[in-house]
């Protein structure tokens, strides 16, 4: 009886690393999908409208996808701590900590650069560095999005698999 | 609330605009500082020090760096220096409460004019005051038959033209019976924000019942639009300094309305000593100017007759 239990609970961890790193997968692909969308809006509202910050943040937290309206809100929120951090740091402990926001060290890198030019600048320097960081995320959200469709399956195959292994050895 | 605490707490309100550190150094200042302080002044590599009547004296121990100053512009910008960029141009921005931040550094130079900074190297913070009834030893000498006459208010920087513009538009507008004077309509060009010092469209500073404000518009367009939309009796405009202000007062006059400005000079000799201010004093267009002079913490207001004058 404990031997079977043991091995139900062999497989379905195994199982779940598997799940993890698909919802892994698909989160970063979905992250890295909707900031490179907002992106494209924020340098068009800089450049056309000279739309100021708090903003230009309200219109992207309530009209992008999930999860970089969150993001935006994170950001929104962190705002009122101006003067005492400064923008780039509120930037980026909100791609730290925002939930739902799944990126790799070097997503976060790329993002975090934008926070030090953001508002910085004139609008055309600042429409520029949006090009720059968007045009990088579409790459990144392009590579997530064909490592999700290509990885998905080997991931569950091999989490299950495994399962079965180490279950094998074990009885 | 007495007066000093009342001009404590308007220093209060500019301090604001400081970054949290800077922010509680400037809080630590005395009563009778804090309500005297005339400017903050925030230049990099040095101590930060408030400007008193007596002199300059300082408010921070530590030695200030750009990043410091970095800070003050992204807080009072909140983080959109892009939407200032026309104040920049201009080597200063208005903050919430109608503050003004000066400007000094490394100038950026586009098509021959200044757009902006490289690097910021010093920060002048003003704390402008409201000093209601400053205006009403001169506005007597101001009006004839129960009419204002176009004046122009002349003082060195800092001495308090912005302050006795502001009462006197108060008074224009409010009416003042001690004097004969019924209220009367003002549109105010408030390109720095300063006078009014518009809050979600509302005026911080009182500026009187019947005063229209028309801010961060360039003065002479400002003129010209609030002629057009508003009908105004009076205008009044701070701080004249180009010859396209001097157009624009010009045409004003011709409407029939009567001005009400300001001018940097120590006195009128000073005035008739630049082409810009001996144009507009040859236009005839000013019946009287109000010499502002300060000696230590008072002020005096002399008003000179200009036809009997030039």
């Amino acid at each position: 009886m404990i031997r079977v239990l043991g091995a139900i609970l062999l497989l379905s961890g195994a199982a779940g690393w598997g799940l993890r790193s698909i919802v892994r997968l698909r989160g970063r692909a979905q992250t890295l999908t909707a900031i490179a969308a907002s992106l494209t809006w924020m340098e068009t509202e800089i450049r056309a409208q000279m739309t100021p910050t708090p903003e230009l943040l309200e219109l992207l937290a309530r009209e992008s996808a999930y999860p970089a309206d969150a993001f935006y809100r994170q950001v929104l929120s962190g705002m009122k701590q101006l003067g005492e951090r400064p923008f780039a740091e509120v930037w980026r402990t909100s791609l730290l900590h925002t939930p739902g926001l799944v990126l790799e060290p070097g997503d976060t890198l790329l993002l975090a650069e934008l926070g030090v030019s953001l508002g910085k600048y004139d609008a055309d320097a600042q429409a520029q560095a949006v090009r720059h960081v968007r045009q990088r995320a579409e790459l990144l959200s392009r590579e997530a999005c064909a490592a999700r469709d290509r990885d998905s399956r080997v991931h569950a195959a091999a989490g299950v698999a495994a399962g079965v292994f180490a279950v094998m050895i074990l009885l | 609330m007495d007066r000093t605490e009342e001009r404590a707490a308007r220093y209060d309100r500019a301090i604001l605009s400081l970054p949290a550190e800077l922010r509680a150094c400037a809080r630590r200042l005395e009563m009778s500082a804090r309500a005297d302080a005339e400017e903050l002044r925030l230049r990099a590599g040095r101590v930060g020090t408030v400007l008193l009547p007596e002199g300059e004296r300082p408010f921070t121990d530590r030695i200030l760096t750009p990043r410091d100053l970095d800070g003050v512009l992204e807080l009072a910008t909140q983080a959109s220096v892009h939407t200032a960029r026309e104040a920049f141009r201009a080597g200063y921005i208005t903050v919430r409460g109608g503050f003004r931040i000066g400007i000094g550094g490394t100038a950026v130079i586009r098509d021959g004019q200044p757009d902006g900074f490289r690097a910021v190297s010093s920060l002048a913070l003003r704390i402008s005051r409201e000093v209601r009834g400053a205006g009403e030893e001169v506005i007597r000498e101001l009006t004839g038959e129960g009419a204002f006459r176009s004046t122009l208010l002349l003082s060195p920087p800092g001495v308090g033209k912005t302050t006795l513009l502001r009462d006197l538009v108060r008074l224009l507008s409010d009416g003042d019976p001690k004097s004969g004077l019924s209220p009367q309509r003002v549109s105010l060009a408030d390109e720095r924000g300063e006078v009014a010092a518009l809050q979600d469209g509302v005026p911080r500073m009182d500026v009187g019942r019947q005063t229209d404000v028309l801010e961060n518009c360039p003065k002479d367009r400002a003129v010209l639009q609030l002629l057009r939309t508003m009908n105004p009796q009076i205008v009044a405009l701070d701080e004249v300094t180009a010859p396209e202000d001097v157009q624009a007062i010009r045409y004003a006059a011709n409407c029939g309305v009567q001005i009400l400005a300001t001018a940097h000079a120590d006195g009128l000799s000073d005035l008739l000593a630049r082409p810009l201010y001996r144009e507009l004093l040859r236009l005839g267009v000013f019946r009287h100017a109000v010499l502002i002079q300060k000696n230590g913490r008072t002020r005096t207001y002399k008003v000179i007759r200009l036809e009997e004058t030039i």
